[in-house]
């Protein structure tokens, strides 16, 4: 049965059926119904996975447009599998915080449900020009969800997200094309423009090449100076379409450096790999500093993506240096792929917390927030451990992933490593900050009876919760995945790092 | 080259011609309630022309009536796409023109542009070319002027008038010159005998009958009586003109270049190639500041015709030129009249096409709304619309002929021309919904947008079935040079 083709369009199946229920009630049960199976789905596809290969599994292939040299190719590995689990995951959560979505319900989650389509194709496609067509098949909805149900300055945010997106996928879209036109004979299909590696080298035209990904990719990741979208769109979102926003959206960005750059261009990424090391730390760097000076709640959980991306962005271009020790490079590589897991998972709930503490105070500001322990003990708690978890601390998600990320960095580029040291610090200040001032202090009069958490909400944070405790303390499993990939791959994935594991 | 009497190959523009000679004198004697029905006699006629057409599918390329009619795949390929156009057309001018002075013209005046769509992109001798491009403009200019009542489509049909009659003139010029320098009109003779002649004075020639062909494509400079014209034709006649004409002029300019002129004459691939820049630039940065979509949509189908000439420039260095012109012609044909077809169905009930007064539309038209919408993420390239297969073909043409910097210009293009068209998907749902209720668009209407809807969907989907079959058109074509 081609299950990962069930996967990824029943959601699209689920949008159209949801335009011929009648009611709010049954739109909610087909829209978290169909949400679920696809979970469910997800969740067999891993079991049934065998985690030690490394090899693509579940592999479909039929032609789609055979005159172009493109075909519906999918398949799943151990880079793609825990971001396929990801995406099905947090969509569900997403569908069932906004269980009381009552303005025009039935668009809403049809939306969702759209998004989480081109999202689990992009992670398991390796035909790259239907890797481009689910790419964008994901920012549409996306427009849409913070456009239409988002807060006071929506509709600029929402153009200015679908505007920088565009003009990045437009320029992956030119280096895809060449990859095509240079292979012999001309194919999209990803395994054997890797095997022919028509842009070899350092020259220019590989150079432009990743180019063309690089802005791509950055743009969605984001790194600087391509952030400027992030805030504004993750803070104007809907609590829902910020938790795919941060939780799923930016990790097309570092999936794609990983799947698609790396092994199409791979010289040319070494020979730029440390100007884009640099980018990286600054980015982390000036990402925390920027989320100290937030004045927005939501802002500031913003910004501190800008800083977990360059970590990704970072372990990405250690694992690109051509010449650096192998195990350092697998390292590096396997981090990345760690962190844009544990990003997903934190992220997404800090932006629940957050969505959660608004419906509630109805504001953001952090200068209005205080004293919220008080009145709500187990929020305050959950906000605690989150954070927590954000800052990096051991036995929780990051942590596992950092490690990785900075133990191969040092072998590399060693300023690289110290300036993510210093990135980590300034992000631990900036958290400890902010759960000072918001949830000790003096509480104000008018909150001192605010409804607690409901059973939705915290089963919501709870299923996270688990998650990530268990990243952070079993890290063994996800990172055996991680290396079947590097050491076996699908092809190539990082050509050269299969010799850390020979 | 026998005969000269092969009216067996010119059986769908027989059904054509006599379907005009029979339209006219049919209004005038039905009453006046009932004049609609010329619209359903035109397209049972249109609906006879195209089973014509579909049984020379497979034909092989042959050339009749002393070879100054080509009848090949490629010509076949136009003739369906002209019928299909003016069939969508007819649907949307029922409703339009209902109960209007003139009701009963429209169906005889499009059939007859119709036939002369056809006939420009089948014709291979300068005169008949000329002769054609006449009877697409005549026939275009009187259905822009038909409402008479309104000064604004008086005087878009007056700037055609002038401009068509200009560009004429010069394109006429031109021929005169190439018929001075080689004694003969038909294109596969020129071919023989042009590579001898002086290359300065040939393609002195070649640009002259360029500004002609120019002219009907909107290529800038030559694109300047398109917005005014747009704007204030009846929308779905703006639409007809968007696409049928423009069509038709690339088919004929692919048909003359490729066939009549040297590949190495002079640096014209390259000069083509600048020209397509030029175009698609020019179109977009002044489709961003308009404020009436129909005007917008003017400038944004002479970015799209820039597009379009990327793929007549790479025509001899790439083999996905040819067939993603084809291609993109067929998409663009669902995706602009759907857009122009669309924006007829809003403006019939808010009475304007200024790009504010659409706020909140879409809760209260949803087809018009999300056929627009469709339409407008499709010419913006978005998958999984046609409009997005299409533009990677030409792309790849661009990349594949050796021109990086085309490639880059159009993507810059692309990118920019997303900013007027989600303006207007923005005006159209995420804005307050207008307190008034409207009517449902017209059922003819409604099954023209939902056809072109399905259009844009399926050629991005499914695109298998056109791209083969534009591949196959192309290679008759090239075929028919040797």
């Amino acid at each position: 049965m081609p299950v990962l083709t069930l996967i990824i369009f029943l959601p699209l199946v689920g949008a159209i059926l949801l335009f011929f229920v009648p009611g709010r009630a049954a739109c909610r049960a087909v829209a978290l119904g169909t949400s679920g199976i696809v979970l469910t789905l997800s969740v067999i596809l891993a079991v049934q996975c065998n985690w030690q290969s490394g090899a693509l599994q579940f592999e479909e292939q039929i032609p789609w447009i055979p005159a172009l040299g493109a075909s519906y190719h999918v398949g799943t590995d151990g880079l793609s599998l825990p971001l396929v689990l990801l995406s099905a995951l947090l969509t569900f959560l997403a569908l069932l915080f906004s269980w009381n979505q009552d303005r025009h319900p039935r668009a809403f989650f049809a939306l969702f449900l759209v998004m989480e389509t081109g999202l689990l194709g992009v992670f398991s496609t390796f035909d790259l020009l239907l890797f481009y067509v689910f790419f964008e098949v994901s920012l549409v909805p996306m427009y849409f969800i913070i456009g239409l149900w988002g807060h006071e300055r929506r509709i600029e945010a929402a153009l200015k997200f679908f505007l920088y997106t565009r003009v990045g996928s437009l320029a992956m879209l030119l280096s895809i094309l060449a990859l095509y036109l240079g292979t012999a004979p001309r194919t999209f299909d990803l395994m054997a423009i890797v095997a022919a590696q028509p842009y070899a080298g350092t020259g220019l035209g590989p150079s432009l090449v990743l180019l063309g990904f690089f802005i791509g990719f950055a743009i969605k990741l984001p790194v600087i100076p391509f952030h400027s979208w992030l805030p504004d769109a993750h803070t104007e979102a809907p609590t829902a379409g910020s938790v795919i926003l941060a939780g799923v959206l930016l990790k097309l960005g570092g999936y794609g450096f990983l799947r698609v750059a790396l092994p199409t261009v791979p010289e040319a990424f070494g020979a730029w790999a440390e100007l884009i090391a640099a980018l990286a730390v600054i980015s982390a760097v000036y990402g925390a500093a920027v989320a100290m000076a937030q004045t927005d709640l939501k802002r500031l959980v913003a910004f501190s993506s800008v800083n977990h991306m360059g970590y990704v962005m970072l372990g990405v271009a250690v694992a690109a240096t051509v010449w650096a020790n192998p195990s350092d490079r697998a390292a590096a590589a396997s981090g990345a792929s760690y962190q844009l897991v544990a990003h997903g998972l934190v992220t997404g709930a800090l932006f629940f917390l957050v969505g959660m503490l608004t419906d509630r105070t109805e504001t953001r500001e952090i200068g209005r927030l205080s004293g919220l322990w008080a009145a709500l003990p187990l929020y305050g708690s959950l906000l605690v451990f989150t954070m927590f978890a954000s800052l990096g601390l051991p036995a929780l998600a990051h942590f596992a992933a950092e490690v990785q990320i900075v133990l191969g960095t040092l072998g590399v580029y060693r300023w690289a490593a110290v300036g993510m040291l210093l990135g980590i610090l300034v992000t631990t200040a900036m958290f400890l900050w902010t759960l000072q001032r918001v949830l000790l202090g003096e509480l104000p009069a008018e909150w001192t009876t605010l409804p607690g958490l409901t059973p939705r909400e915290l089963t919501t944070m709870l299923s996270l919760m688990v998650l990530i405790i268990l990243l952070g303390v079993v890290p063994g499993p996800l990172v055996g995945l991680f290396e079947g990939v590097l050491r076996h791959g699908p092809g190539t994935i990082l050509t050269g790092i299969k010799q850390a594991y020979v | 080259m026998a005969g000269g009497m092969e009216l067996w190959a010119i059986v769908p523009e027989l059904v054509l011609a006599g379907w005009v000679l029979v339209l006219l004198p049919l209004g005038p004697f039905l009453p006046s309630a009932r004049k609609g029905v010329t619209t359903w006699v035109a397209v049972a006629g249109l609906a006879a022309a195209a089973i014509a057409s579909a049984r020379m599918v497979s034909w092989p390329h042959q050339s009749v009536f002393l070879d100054t009619y080509a009848v090949d795949s490629f010509a076949v390929y136009f003739k369906l796409f002209a019928i299909t156009v003016t069939e969508i057309v007819l649907l949307a001018t029922h409703g339009h023109f209902r109960g209007r002075p003139h009701e009963s013209e429209v169906p005889a005046l499009l059939v007859l542009t119709c036939l002369g769509m056809i006939g420009l992109a089948a014709s291979q001798d300068l005169v008949l070319i000329a002769l054609f491009v006449q009877l697409v403009t005549v026939g275009s200019y009187i259905l822009v002027g038909i409402a008479k009542e309104d000064r604004h489509a008086t005087e878009g049909a007056l700037k055609l008038f002038l401009f068509s009659a200009a560009a004429g003139a010069v394109m006429l010029y031109g021929m005169s010159l190439l018929y001075g320098l080689t004694g003969t009109l038909r294109l596969p003779e020129l071919a023989l005998r042009l590579p001898t002649m002086p290359p300065l004075t040939v393609l002195a020639a070649l640009g002259l009958v360029l500004v002609g062909y120019g002219f009907k494509i909107t290529v800038v400079p030559f694109h300047a009586w398109a917005p005014d014209t747009y704007q204030g034709a009846p929308t779905p006649i703006a639409g007809f003109l968007s696409v049928g004409p423009k069509a038709a002029g690339l088919a004929v300019l692919l048909r003359t270049l490729q066939v009549a002129f040297p590949r190495d004459l002079g640096n014209w691939t390259q000069d083509m190639a600048m020209l397509a820049a030029l175009t698609m630039t020019v179109g977009n940065l002044f489709a961003l500041r308009q404020t009436s979509v129909k005007r917008l949509l003017a400038y944004s189908s002479i970015a799209q015709a820039g597009y379009l000439l990327v793929g007549v420039a790479a025509a001899t260095r790439d083999v996905l030129a040819v067939p993603g012109l084809l291609f993109y012609l067929v998409v663009y044909l669902f995706m602009n009249l759907g857009a122009f077809l669309a924006v007829d169905g809003i403006e019939r009930q808010i009475g304007t096409d200024e790009r504010e007064r659409f706020a909140g539309v879409g809760g209260r038209l949803p087809l018009s709304a999300a056929v627009l919408t469709i339409s407008l993420l499709s010419l913006a390239g978005f998958p999984p619309f046609g409009g997005f297969v299409g533009k990677t073909m030409l792309f790849g043409a661009a990349l594949g002929a050796g021109w990086a910097w085309l490639a880059v210009i159009m993507g810059m293009n692309i990118a920019l021309s997303l900013y007027y068209y989600v303006r207007v998907i923005e005006l159209l749902y995420l804005r307050p919904v207008p307190e008034r209720s409207f009517n449902q668009e017209p059922t003819a209407l409604r099954f023209a947008l939902i056809v072109l809807a399905l259009g844009s969907i399926l050629t991005g989907a499914m695109p298998q079935f056109w791209v083969t079959w534009a591949s196959q058109a192309a290679r008759l074509l090239a075929a028919s040079t040797i």
